[in-house]
């Protein structure tokens, strides 16, 4: 009797699948990956910026409502922190991401403060003066890595490239009927996915978040713009270093698996150097920089004769540049979660299928795009 | 930090136990060697500054290109840093690679060439490379590579890389039978010949003082304390309670209250000793900084003072994410410039790291186990002590 039971347990464990996405009817996505190694389960709420794009005059607007809306009602970081849980919050180009990393037993718990987070907050003047004073402090302090990179993307894409993190010129234009308009459009609900990773039932986890997402209304606003067009060019930026971005399309994309395994070849040739892509639908950039000295990124791309020797490995620090993030609760729940915010039928491993299949010759255009002729580049002047 | 099991393998006479960080599920092997470092002067710092820049770029019996490749096939690359009580060199490999991942960084502790150009083009980059304000305010150490010679740099490469001077670690998938022979052929001839004759250098580390842009670097810096201390759990504690996390009191007085900063953090910083509490906090607030550094001790101290339990149990609650769930807002900063992490990497390096540092391995449970014995009034003296005993520093902003 007890071998039965236990028969019937491994194929109950077996016969679950690797992960189940659900889509509700009012638009909002679930996403839920048991892994039942991981000591944590990672919950991750997205709200799409598909109906909220950054513009020159609402131009860090969603960051501001990250700041006011993560805070909760005041005590909500102190009660999680003494559970052993942690809430953390950021605005992306795409989508606003709030997660929560919680032990085994207290997904209720995330979700619970996933619904609180979830009541549209009433915004003050008062707030939103008191957190434009730490946000200065926040954007003075941002690196000359993302400095070269928001200076790249607005080079190549215009106000279509604005970074999330807004400026403050605009950000003290802020009032709370502009930021609650900026509120209904971030958190509608056909915008919004829930991903859960971590030692959870599949079933269970993807019951209880529907519970929380079902009500929520679908959206009534416009359709999204139509994709950025990018084009090579040069931009100066307020930090140090230097840094070139290959315009690629989305990240399912044969140019894009090429350009980040370019990216990642030449950061494993020139020391010091950071690359960034954030995987999204839309045209973007996958950057390539440095910010120890303004010279010899540049020059080591555009006086590279061949890739040929570089290709090996650059296909295996692309492919495992995808693998890492799916290694932990934490990744796999950002990474599909993110995904999932730009379109249900979005997942990583298209991503790694055309890493794989890159050919020799789709590696050198790689290189390519990110030469002086094709490349958009972010030099510092300080 | 998440639990491994820790295996400590006794080796051959004149070399320090190999430990490894056993996690079958991994799929790479991290290796480490962690380099002991003395106390230091000015200019001895600075040729380790140029020992970690150099000593992996020409090895004997090993071609660079080669072990990128090895690297890159585990998606790792080969990391060399220095902190001011140790240099840490480390690589990943396939598990298939192990062995030879643990050879070679026995050739960089022996057989590195230490090229002439390749120092001087360490020497000549490194005052100009910037880093992040968050960075600069962790370490604002100013190099001095005045009158450096090759010489020295090899001398103190002869001095550093000895047997009895390295621990090894090893995480991942780990064939603990293959590591040890590995091990053990890499150091069994590895002889320590007469040593470099050595005068202490009197001339203490440089710091900078100021910052561009627009954000001074606020510190209140705390008394230090030995590696074997036995109260080192109430102080981790303390420093938790006080700045790690988002009900911590630097964020709930700096940041919520005051609104001085956007980042406030503390930090237990490793000195050559033991190690170092430290907070710190970035602010672009027109007060003279400072009169702003006397105001955050005050307001910490008042803190600190009306903490109840609930202050205790967040802080417990918060050491238990810290090490048993990876959190990233640790004050663990034994990384150049951001905290040890739950990565493979981290976990290899911190097992082999406080092994060294305390004489056995990082246990988070048994630590887990003090914090949790920690009484209120305790707790409230370690953090009254970490503030009462600290001194200000300031890097200020000229922007």
């Amino acid at each position: 009797m007890l071998s039965l039971i236990a028969t019937f347990a491994l194929l109950s464990a077996q016969d679950q699948p690797p992960r189940l996405r659900t889509i509700l009817d009012n638009g909002s996505i679930i996403l839920v990956e048991p892994m039942p190694q991981e000591p944590v389960i990672s919950v991750q709420l997205f709200a799409s910026a598909k109906y909220v794009p950054e513009t020159t005059s609402t131009h860090g607007f969603r960051h501001l409502v990250e700041h006011l809306v993560a805070v909760g009602e005041g005590t909500l970081d102190r009660k999680l922190e003494t559970q052993a849980c942690f809430l953390q919050a950021e605005t992306l180009r795409d989508a606003m991401q709030i997660e929560l990393t919680v032990g085994p037993n207290q997904l209720q718990l995330a979700l619970d403060t996933l619904s609180g987070l979830l009541k549209k907050p009433t915004f003050t003047q008062d707030e939103i003066d008191k957190e434009l004073r730490v946000m200065r402090d926040e954007l003075a302090m941002e690196d000359d890595s993302l400095m070269l990179a928001s200076a790249a993307w607005h080079a190549a894409y215009g106000d279509a490239g604005l970074d999330p993190l807004g400026t403050f010129d605009s950000m003290y234009r802020a009032t709370p009927e502009k930021l609650s308009d900026v509120y209904d459009r971030q958190f509608a609900g056909d915008g919004l996915v829930i991903a859960i990773a971590g030692p959870v039932d599949i079933d269970k986890a993807t019951a209880m978040a529907s519970a929380l997402l079902a009500p929520l209304a679908r959206s009534h606003f416009p359709l999204p713009k139509p994709d950025r067009i990018g084009k090579p060019g040069r931009a100066q930026a307020a930090g140090f270093g230097e840094c070139r971005g290959a315009i690629v399309p989305g990240f399912d994309s044969p140019q894009t698996a090429s350009a980040l395994a370019a990216a990642l070849a030449i950061g494993s040739e020139v020391p010091g150097c950071f690359v960034i892509y954030t995987p999204t639908v839309q045209n973007g950039l996958v950057l390539v920089g440095r910010t120890d000295s303004t010279n010899g990124l540049g020059m080591y791309i555009d006086g590279l004769a061949s890739g040929a020797e570089l290709y090996g490995r650059a296909k295996a620090l692309a492919r495992e540049w995808v693998l890492r993030q799916l290694a932990t609760a934490s990744g796999v729940a950002y990474l599909r979660g993110l995904l999932l915010s730009q379109g249900p039928a979005n997942r990583p491993e298209l991503m790694i299928d055309q890493i794989n299949a890159m050919t020799p010759k789709e590696f050198e255009n790689g290189l390519t795009a990110f030469t002086t002729e094709h490349a958009v580049i972010a030099v510092g002047t300080r | 930090m998440i639990a491994s099991l820790v295996l400590v393998i006794a080796l051959s006479q004149n070399a320090n136990p190999v430990t490894e960080v056993v996690d079958p599920s991994a799929k790479i092997v991290s290796v480490v060697a962690i380099v002991k470092l003395p106390t230091m002067g000015a200019h001895e710092y600075a040729e380790a500054k140029l020992l970690a820049e150099t000593m992996a770029n020409e090895v004997d019996g090993y071609s660079q290109s080669d072990m990128k490749d090895m690297a890159a096939r585990a998606g790792e690359s080969r990391k060399i840093t220095l902190m001011p009580d140790h240099l840490r060199i480390q690589v990943g490999a396939l598990p298939a690679e192990a062995t030879t991942a643990v050879n070679y960084i026995g050739h960089i502790l022996r057989k590195s060439r230490l090229p002439e150009d390749a120092l001087t083009k360490a020497e000549a980059e490194i005052p100009f490379r910037t880093r992040s304000l968050w960075a600069t305010a962790i370490e604002p150490v100013k190099y001095d590579f005045h009158r450096i010679k090759r010489d020295d740099v090899v001398d103190l490469y002869h001095r550093l890389c000895r047997p009895d001077n390295v621990w090894l670690s090893v995480g991942g998938p780990v064939d603990a039978t293959a590591i040890e022979t590995a091990w053990n052929d890499a150091t069994r001839d590895w002889t320590v010949g007469r040593l470099p004759r050595w005068s202490p250098d009197p001339k203490p580390v440089g710091e900078i003082q100021d910052v561009p842009g627009s954000e001074s670097m606020i510190e209140l810096r705390g008394k230090e304390f030995l590696g074997d201390d036995p109260a080192m759990p109430t102080k981790i504690l303390a420093l938790i309670g006080l700045g790690s996390g988002k009900g911590s009191a630097m964020f709930a007085r700096l940041r919520q209250t005051k609104a001085w900063s956007y980042r406030q953090e503390t930090i237990l910083w490793p000195t050559t000793q033991g190690f170092e509490p430290r907070l710190i906090m970035a602010s672009g607030d027109q007060t003279p900084p400072m009169d702003l550094a006397n105001a955050m001790k005050d307001e910490l101290v008042d803190a600190v003072k009306s903490w109840d339990q609930s202050d205790l149990s967040r802080a417990e609650g918060m050491a238990q994410g810290i090490f048993e769930r990876g959190f990233t807002m640790s004050p663990l900063y034994f990384n150049p410039s951001w905290p040890v992490t739950s990565s493979l990497d981290d976990r290899t390096f911190l097992a082999g790291y406080w092994t060294m540092k305390t004489g056995r391995p990082w246990n988070s449970s048994t630590i887990l186990g003090s914090m949790a014995l920690v009484s209120l009034s305790d707790f409230k003296d370690a953090a009254l002590d970490i503030l009462n005993s600290s001194q200000p520093h300031v890097l200020t902003a000229h922007g």
